[in-house]
């Protein structure tokens, strides 16, 4: 039986324990994946981000680097500079309409379609703040965790955390609440 | 306690359009999970034998076997020094480290990998130092990817070079545990720098992307070469004949960072002259099975055969890379 405590995990993957390490996929790969999703909304891209986040992982774990302590921490801190890169490798893709979105009995295609729109802008919006705010919102609000469960994954001051806290959620009201209902009917 | 209650509730309405139940497909879940612990196994097993090569080797005592030649101890003056004028050339071999291909020191950076690798007696520490300056030529290639620009033919053949060059250190293990466990780190290696390219398949701009993809195809076959050699090792020697120690050096590196001339395998390009730069992922490489169908080693991918298609296509061991993402535009969802 494998301990759900963080610190066994930590000595198990130290030891490359398959056990260990099998449980620490099971246990934090959905996470992430959902993570990835929120900021890529790609399922194909997100597969890529947990697996090299988890390749990285091992890497460090090799060289006799990785967590001390807050595992869950490190990898979604692995995970968000994979993301950080993955933005500035490629640029941000508009929301297109394209054939798949026909009508038909039981969808309502424009609903679908501002959903989408939507889902859009608010990706757009999140990938204009700097990236540690990025990681403070995503965690914060979409994920649920406390905010000193970020500052360990931030690696940062409570204090710090918050403050980056409040400027991001400033940017995202200024980018997200003025002209919202504008960009959808245009 | 809901703790989305403490956010300004119009950025949370916005924001929780995000929070839609993603479902992961389970078997990609468990592809992912499987892929993972392969590794870890590997690592593991990479571990093990380098502790028991460490365990199994006595200390061996430099000092005393200086003290004890003469003809040293006549030379000890000289090289005291060389050393100190040496002194301001460790200043610049350390500023080098960080060089591009295009800096000024980068000469002076490929120079010092040269010699640490001629420096390292032991086996497994020399494939461990080419494995790392493999890792060194795609941390410059990406380098260059992030700014935009295109890796020239030199920069991509170097790095070639240095994978080729990794895998005969390899061949060179003293035993076929080592070898094989060489083979599964290189694999390892080679694999996370594919991951990466497969991540930049449709990088702006698109001759950029073109490169990108040539280099996915290049590297995605050395890792097929890698794998196959785990499982066949006397294929493997047949391919990659066992290095005499000097080919080891610079000059091994140098000859083969030249483009290589086309073809020589199976494909109905062989030989022509004008291809010498062109880069055809995959061509003449074999249109009848793959790498391992050749009695005399080529390359696998770059700068091989004489037509320049520019497209990425199947690659001869069947690995489709656009088959990986869907391209930005293309019939990507958003959810």
């Amino acid at each position: 039986m494998i301990s759900s405590n963080e610190q066994d995990l930590i000595t198990g993957a130290r030891s490359f324990d398959l056990d260990t390490l099998g449980a620490i996929y099971d246990r934090y790969s959905p996470g992430l994946f959902r993570y990835a999703m929120h900021l890529l909304g790609d399922e194909s891209i997100a597969e890529d981000c947990v697996a090299d986040t988890f390749t990285r992982l091992l890497k460090a774990l090799r060289n006799n680097q990785g967590p001390e302590d807050h595992l869950q921490a490190y990898l979604y801190r692995i995970a968000h500079n994979w993301i950080t890169d993955s933005y500035r490798r490629s640029p941000p893709t508009p929301y297109e309409l394209n054939e798949n979105h026909r009508a038909d009995d039981q969808s309502q295609p424009e609903r679908e379609i501002e959903m989408n729109i939507r889902r859009s802008n608010v990706r757009l919006a999140l990938r204009s703040l700097t990236p540690d705010q990025r990681l403070v919102i995503v965690l914060r609000f979409l994920e649920g965790w406390e905010s000193s469960e970020v500052a360990a994954a931030l690696d940062k001051p409570l204090g710090a955390v918050k403050a980056l806290q409040h400027r991001a959620l400033d940017s995202l009201k200024t980018m997200l609440l003025p002209d919202e209902e504008e960009v959808l009917h245009e | 306690m809901d703790r989305r209650k403490r956010i300004e509730p119009d950025v949370e309405l916005r924001l929780f359009i995000l929070t839609e139940d993603h479902k992961r497909d389970p078997q990609k879940a468990a592809a992912g999970k499987e892929a993972f612990l392969t590794n870890a196994q590997q690592l593991r097993r990479e571990m093990k034998s380098r502790q028991d090569k460490r365990t199994s080797k006595a200390p061996v005592n430099y000092r005393s076997g200086l003290a004890k030649s003469p003809a040293l101890r006549m030379m000890l003056p000289i090289l005291m020094a060389v050393a100190l004028v040496m002194g301001t050339g460790v200043v610049t071999v350390a500023a080098s480290k960080n060089s591009q291909p295009d800096g000024m020191l980068y000469g002076v950076k490929l120079a010092s990998e040269d010699m640490t690798l001629e420096l390292s007696g032991d086996s497994v520490k020399r494939f461990e130092f080419a494995s790392q300056f493999v890792q060194n030529r795609s941390d410059e290639i990406f380098a260059l990817i992030e700014e935009g620009k295109i890796p020239s033919d030199e920069v991509v053949t170097r790095y070639q070079a240095q994978i080729e060059r990794a895998l005969k250190m390899a061949i060179n293990m003293s035993d076929d545990e080592a070898v094989i466990s060489a083979l599964a780190s290189l694999q390892f290696e080679l694999e996370a720098q594919k991951n990466a390219l497969v991540g930049s398949m449709f990088v702006q701009p698109e001759e950029l992307g073109v490169v990108v993809r040539e280099l996915l195809i290049m590297v995605n076959q050395y890792v097929n070469v890698c794998t196959k050699g785990q499982e066949n090792l006397a294929w493997l020697r047949e391919q990659y004949q066992p290095l005499n120690t000097s080919e080891n050096t610079v000059e091994s590196l140098q000859a083969s960072s030249t483009p290589q001339p086309a073809g020589g395998n199976n494909s109905g390009n062989n030989g022509n002259p004008q291809a010498t730069h062109t880069r055809t992922p995959g061509a003449g490489n074999s249109q009848g099975g793959g790498i391992g169908n050749t009695k005399t080693h080529t390359p696998p991918a770059w700068g091989q055969g004489g037509k320049d298609t520019r497209t990425p296509t199947t690659t001869p061991d069947g690995y489709d890379p656009t088959a990986t993402k869907t391209p930005p535009g293309q019939g990507k969802k958003d959810d």
